[in-house]
């Protein structure tokens, strides 16, 4: 396999709050390759978002990455001066974000915010760069673009709006594009549409993309390789077929049986019970310990005083759970997904 | 566009009309005969009987509240009892001065507002935001009349021969005149009609006037004799105006689009600028027409202290010597120039906010 | 605090929620916890703090009658500069520590006695314009129709004055004192609370717990004052706390035109006001009232910034 397009490095985000610091992302490894599809999955609250955002150097105050690295075809983009970073976001690496009508601008039009991806990075003046929106906002599936490009974004639908957001994250064909709960807010019937343009966009353009969701049906849908997030941590990483074969982690395997599967039938869906922990005040050894059925009937003391490390468990498939590590002698202690 | 701006002028007519309604009955609550209250004690009785007939107080009220309308219609708000003059012709000499005073107080006070708020937004939670808050806090809670009798002593005796020194009272200095632009340019014009009144009514701006005159000498002294009213006027604006400045930008700076801008490659000085001033502006630009209220407030308090002669000083004068006419002219006045102006503050909205803009 | 985006806000949530959950304390307690850490309510409550313990113990800290005329009782002139034996005053002189007046008193005294007077100012504005304002806002709020539109229009009148200058109107007819200007003054602050309060009656009204009352049985007065106004508390006590800086600021502001308290009464903007032509040669007696007026106003301003912060939990992440 080629070198891949995206690694992120122990990424880690600390959000000071009054109750203390929270650790939201923690020490997050991953690797994205070229034109392939990244699911991150995970309930709310797990840090998915934030590993978003921490990738793309857009926390919002109070939070701040700590540490880690995020290598764009080698280059860390945590070194970049302010200047450099900006000339690298919208151009090689865009975002798109889960409410599109909030994430639009109301006070310009929108074929004014696509237009001004156009003039900051690819330097063309106005004239050109609408001509290149209105073709852009074509590609998307707007109809009658020419006059769309003088709509306000508060005329739009959702999945109008949307359509816009991608346009505008795809103008300048990045290597990488993030998009966070992209379909969270439409209709059923719009978010695959949505998602459809998205894989279609990605075919065209060889765009790496890395899609955060908490909906399993999407991962299934959309993901080449999906990792499981939980209180901030990665638990579990695989290739999509694998983890949707054979998950090793409790968490994940609870998530999937809270999924409702076509034509089995099920009397009753699982819940995961209890919440996610409060980031401020972790619980002991495993983070998932206090809510994990599997540990119930375990006997493992190491659940609840030690916190695993994300362990090699098959070909390309990582787990952080004592109950599924490999014992001891034929553990090469692998963190580095490779 | 139109038609939205059609619809809140309709809206300003109620308030209009409520206005006058309050301002008729002001007079006819005086205590005591309407005749004498409007006219003055030393009234004779055929005056009286004069007076009542033209304003039909033998009428009902509703017909004299109708000839109300009609007269102030028509611009005509009576006699000073004091001067024996129409109150219009009073109004003519002493508005121009209150509007000048108000307007370089608003320019100042927003400018120099947004500007501070742009400041400690940009540096929120700094030593710089907390204590330029701490003195916008302190500006809101200043007596403006109090204010301004520090700024006198401190510009106008304490700096006395330095270059900082400013004078503390008056429009002009003695000796200098304001030359009315129309006898400068020699123009001739008829005596009482609305062209030379209107005249009238520009030239007694006294900046605008020398300006157009290219009088320099008097444009820089009357800029001179503003100064210090005019910052006076526009300390309290000027502080709320920054805080709401400062709190809408950092409310703007957190929403989503601002976070779009930046994940579209906005240099962090463009997002401010371009993605997050105009939406910040909106509430600012509410403000600044209730802000209004406070700016003619406090210019009929300042011109007390400044000795200025404008509508403030004379309606409080006009109090003092029960000179009902001017004013119950006066307080329309005042009252319509708020209206209109937080008419036009709406209006503007409009323009800045897509979103009210009616399709 | 600004609003946070959706991923603050679930990462606040989970911190918040927690707190909520793991110990239930009551919601007026929990506000005032919240207001004991707010810095602007900690300083404004030190401010008004300070204030009300010199004019409860008036009597005790003024070392003279606020209106003893001290010409032949002691060595001093008219206007006298102050005279503070700490700062090198002769210690010969009699101590005026704010100086003297234009009638020979002590502005020190009088400045004392004056916060009595403003304070009490503050007070009676608000309550007046309080009762006023959330009586017509309740019932225009409540019952809606002809009688809402009739007082809300009523409202906007009032508002369609710079509130200042129908003060000055409304006392132009009544006549310049003290009571007429405090009456002025809580006319034109009644808009303020009748909107506010109209405006959570509406909000409350739509909510299933009145509607339930409703369903059974209870009379639209009492559901007004026993579920629906203390609903609307929230606001009102904001700009209640807003409003007592306010009127202390207009009462001053009429009192200094002549149009409010009237000699010899130690108000501060009658102080200020009589003096005001002397403010080039003895600025004394225009600095000390205004500082006054700045602490209690600043005070009760900084109050109710901390209230609002502190009474609306969406702004505490």
């Amino acid at each position: 396999m080629s070198e891949p397009i995206l690694q992120i490095r122990n990424l880690s985000t600390v959000f000071s709050t009054r109750a203390g610091d929270a650790l939201a992302v923690d020490a997050v490894t991953l690797d994205l390759n070229a034109g392939e599809t990244l699911c991150i999955v995970g309930e709310s609250g797990c840090g998915k978002s934030i590993t978003a955002l921490s990738v793309a150097g857009l926390v919002p105050y109070p939070g701040k990455v700590v540490g880690g690295e995020v290598l764009l075809t080698g280059a860390d983009l945590r070194k970049m001066t302010p200047a450099e970073t900006a000339k690298v976001r919208g151009n090689r690496l865009s975002m798109i974000f889960q409410d599109p009508s909030s994430a639009l601008n109301p006070v310009h039009t929108v074929g004014k915010q696509i237009a001004e991806v156009y003039r900051l990075h690819k330097g063309m003046d106005a004239k050109q760069a609408e001509a290149a929106a209105v073709e852009l906002l074509g590609a998307v599936g707007i109809p009658d673009p020419q006059r769309r490009m003088k709509a306000y974004p508060h005329e739009m639908s959702g999945g109008m709006a949307q359509r816009i957001m991608i346009a505008m994250a795809l103008a300048c064909q990045p290597e990488v594009l993030i998009a966070d709960e992209p379909t969270t807010a439409l209709d059923v019937t719009i978010q695959a549409q949505i998602l459809e343009l998205m894989r279609q966009l990605q075919k065209d353009f060889g765009t790496a993309i890395i899609l955060i969701t908490h909906d399993l049906g999407v991962v299934a849908e959309m993901a080449d390789h999906v990792a499981v997030m939980y209180a901030g941590q990665i638990v579990e990483y695989a290739d999509v077929r694998t983890l949707f074969k054979s998950p090793k982690h409790p968490y994940t395997q609870a998530l999937l049986r809270s999924v409702p599967s076509m034509g089995a039938s099920q009397d009753m869906l699982e819940v995961i019970e209890g919440r996610v922990p409060q980031l401020t005040n972790l619980p002991e050894g495993c983070l998932f310990a206090p809510r994990c059925a599997v540990r119930r009937t375990a006997d493992e003391s190491r659940c609840t005083t030690i916190t695993p490390d994300l362990l090699r468990v098959g070909p390309g498939h990582h787990c952080r759970c004592w109950l599924t590590a490999p014992s001891a002698d034929e553990s090469s202690r692998e963190v580095e997904l490779v | 566009m139109l038609g939205y701006a059609i619809k809140r002028l309709l809206s300003a007519i109620p308030v209009l009309f409520g206005i006058l309604v309050v301002t008729f009955s002001l007079a006819r609550l005086i205590p005591g005969d309407p005749c004498k209250a409007m006219l003055g004690d030393k009234v004779s009785e055929a005056t009286c009987a004069e007076f009542a007939r033209n304003f039909g107080l033998d009428q009902p009220i509703w017909v004299q509240f109708f000839y109300y309308l009609r007269d102030v219609a028509q611009g005509n708000f009576g006699n000073s009892i004091r001067f024996s003059r129409p109150v219009s012709q009073i109004i003519i000499e002493r508005l121009p001065m209150t509007i000048e005073l108000a307007f370089l107080a608003l320019i100042v006070a927003t400018i120099c507002g947004i500007a501070i708020g742009i400041f400690a937004a940009r540096r929120h939670n700094t030593a710089g935001d907390v204590g330029t808050m701490a003195i916008a806090n302190v500006g809101i809670a200043m007596p403006v009349f109090w204010l301004g009798l520090m700024m006198a002593y401190v510009f106008g005796v304490a700096l006395k021969g330095t270059p900082l020194w400013l004078p503390p009272s008056g429009r002009l200095t003695a000796g200098l005149v304001s030359v009315p632009f129309y006898d400068v340019w020699g123009w001739q014009m008829a005596k009482g009609t609305f062209g030379a009144q209107f005249a009238e009514f520009i030239s007694n701006f006294y900046i605008f006037n020398a300006l157009i005159t290219f009088n320099w000498a008097v444009f820089n002294d009357a800029i001179r004799h503003m100064i210090l009213p005019a910052l006076t006027v526009a300390t309290i604006p000027m502080a709320v105006i920054a805080r709401m400045t400062r709190s809408s930008l950092l409310d703007v700076l957190g929403r989503d689009y601002v976070r779009t801008a930046r994940a579209k490659g906005v240099p962090d000085n463009k997002v401010v600028q371009r993605h997050a001033l105009g939406n910040a502006m909106l509430p600012v630009v509410t403000i600044l027409g209730l802000q209004m209220g406070a700016l003619l407030s406090g210019a009929v308090l300042t011109e007390t202290v400044f000795g200025l002669a404008g509508v403030g000083r004379m309606l409080v004068e006009a109090i003092f010597a029960r000179d009902y006419p001017i004013v119950q002219g006066f307080t329309v006045l005042i009252a319509t120039i708020y209206v209109v102006v937080n008419l036009i503050v709406d209006l503007s909205y409009t323009y800045l906010d897509p979103r009210v803009r009616p399709q | 605090m600004t609003s946070l985006d959706a991923a603050t806000a679930r990462a606040a949530e989970i911190v918040i929620e927690d707190g909520l959950l793991g110990n239930p304390v009551p919601l007026w307690k929990q506000t005032w916890k919240r207001l004991l850490r707010k810095r602007s309510a900690q300083v404004g409550m030190i401010f008004i703090g300070f204030m009300i313990l010199v004019a409860i113990f008036a009597p005790i800290i003024a070392p003279y009658d606020p209106n003893q005329v001290l010409i032949g009782v002691e060595d001093i002139k008219r206007r006298e500069a102050p005279c503070v034996h700490l700062l090198g005053c002769d210690v010969a002189k009699p101590q005026h520590i704010m100086g003297i007046d234009g009638n020979a008193r002590d502005v020190f005294s009088r400045l004392v006695y004056g916060s009595r007077i403003s304070l009490m100012i503050g007070v009676i504005t608000v309550s007046a314009a309080l009762v006023m304002g959330v009586f017509l806002g309740a019932i225009a709020g409540f019952f809606g129709g002809w009688l809402d539109n009739l007082i809300m229009r009523v409202m906007d009148v009032i508002l369609g004055f710079p509130s200042l200058l129908l003060a000055i109107a409304i006392v132009a007819v009544l006549g310049p004192g003290i009571v007429n200007a405090l009456l002025a003054i809580s006319v034109v602050s009644v808009p303020g609370y009748a909107r506010v309060t109209r405006a959570s009656v509406l909000s409350v009204k739509s909510q299933d717990f009145v509607s339930a009352s409703r369903v059974l049985g209870a009379s639209k007065w009492r559901i007004l004052f026993t579920r629906v106004l203390p609903n609307a508390l929230t606001p009102i006590v904001v700009l209640a706390t807003m409003g007592i800086a306010g009127g202390i600021l207009e009462a001053a502001g009429l009192s200094f035109l002549g149009l409010g308290a009237q000699p010899p009464m130690a108000e501060w903007g009658t102080m200020l006001g009589s003096e005001k032509d002397q403010i080039f040669s003895s600025p004394h007696l225009v600095f000390f009232p205004g500082i006054a007026i700045v602490i209690t106003v600043l005070g009760f301003n900084l109050l109710g910034d901390g209230l609002r912060d502190a009474l609306d939990p969406r702004l505490n992440a």
